[in-house]
């Protein structure tokens, strides 16, 4: 950390800014696990697709791509007409469990950059649909790529400092085993060149 | 995949992180009004990196470690061909 500049990729990725990522994990990670909870327990979304609808018929109307700064570019209201606006039914399932899903997986720090990754994809989307939503979008996006950015150090405080080893041995195991005359588990490796 | 190196014990510049960390969450708490989830989150985590940084031990990483440690005994050094 010493001899990385301040704010370099490789001095986020310092494990002593574990309790920083930490505390961006769970502030964003409550955020997503809130937001899709009153999906799941409102009556608009799950039951009904009133809630995706209202929302995408809003990013994907004349008024939001009129003017000179329209809070949403013409492509994306065009995929959302095209694209979104059929898939509706799927959609007004997928955001609230994957936002749930986000949620847990950043406050326990499972699979953490890869619930990262969706959240800021998430987070992205919104955003093109015009919902800055008081800037917490941004933030929570700008957060996210930090997270990823700072790589094994963002579960430092998470269940994927355990979780992840034991996937890559078993993982490492059975490529093994699949291999024909494969060595088995606690052979030594070969030693030297050829 | 190699071992997070944390063990217990906190550098000076660990300990001066968690204490910034500390700082900002408590004034963090402070402006999301003291009583609401991410007020006291903000509060329990930034008494946290305090008490930790004036510590300068943190018992997460101890108890963290003693799992790595039962990985490793598992079998984990193999996925370093290089050892």
């Amino acid at each position: 950390m010493s001899q990385a500049p301040l704010l370099s990729s490789s001095s986020l990725r310092d494990p002593r800014l574990g309790m920083v990522w930490l505390a961006a994990r769970l502030w964003v990670g409550w955020k997503f696990l809130e937001a899709g909870w009153e999906k799941v327990t409102g009556s608009e979304w799950l039951s009904s697709t009133e809630g995706v609808h209202g929302f995408l018929s809003g990013a994907g109307s004349a008024e939001a791509t009129a003017g000179e700064h329209a809070s949403v570019s013409h492509w994306y209201a065009w995929l959302v007409n095209n694209v979104f606006l059929h898939v509706q039914g799927l959609l007004a399932y997928l955001v609230p469990l994957g936002e749930i899903a986000i949620g847990i997986g950043l406050i326990l720090g499972i699979f953490t950059l890869a619930a990262a990754f969706f959240g800021a994809m998430l987070n992205l989307l919104f955003m093109l649909s015009g919902s800055l939503s008081a800037g917490v979008n941004p933030l929570m996006f700008g957060l996210e790529l930090l997270i990823m950015f700072a790589g094994a150090a963002a579960y430092v405080y998470g269940v994927d400092r355990i979780l992840l080893p034991q996937i890559k041995r078993r993982w490492a195991n059975r490529s093994s085993h699949s291999q024909p005359g494969a060595a088995p588990d606690a052979a030594p490796l070969p030693q030297g060149g050829s | 995949m190699t071992a997070i190196e944390k063990t217990g014990p906190l550098d000076r510049m660990e300990r001066s992180v968690r204490a910034a960390l500390g700082i900002v969450l408590i004034l963090l708490a402070w402006g999301f009004g003291w009583t609401s989830v991410e007020a006291i989150g903000a509060l329990l985590l930034g008494l946290a990196a305090l008490a930790t940084a004036a510590a300068g031990f943190s018992p997460a990483d101890r108890m963290l470690s003693r799992f790595e440690g039962l990985n490793r005994r598992d079998g984990n050094r193999q996925m370093k061909p290089g050892d």
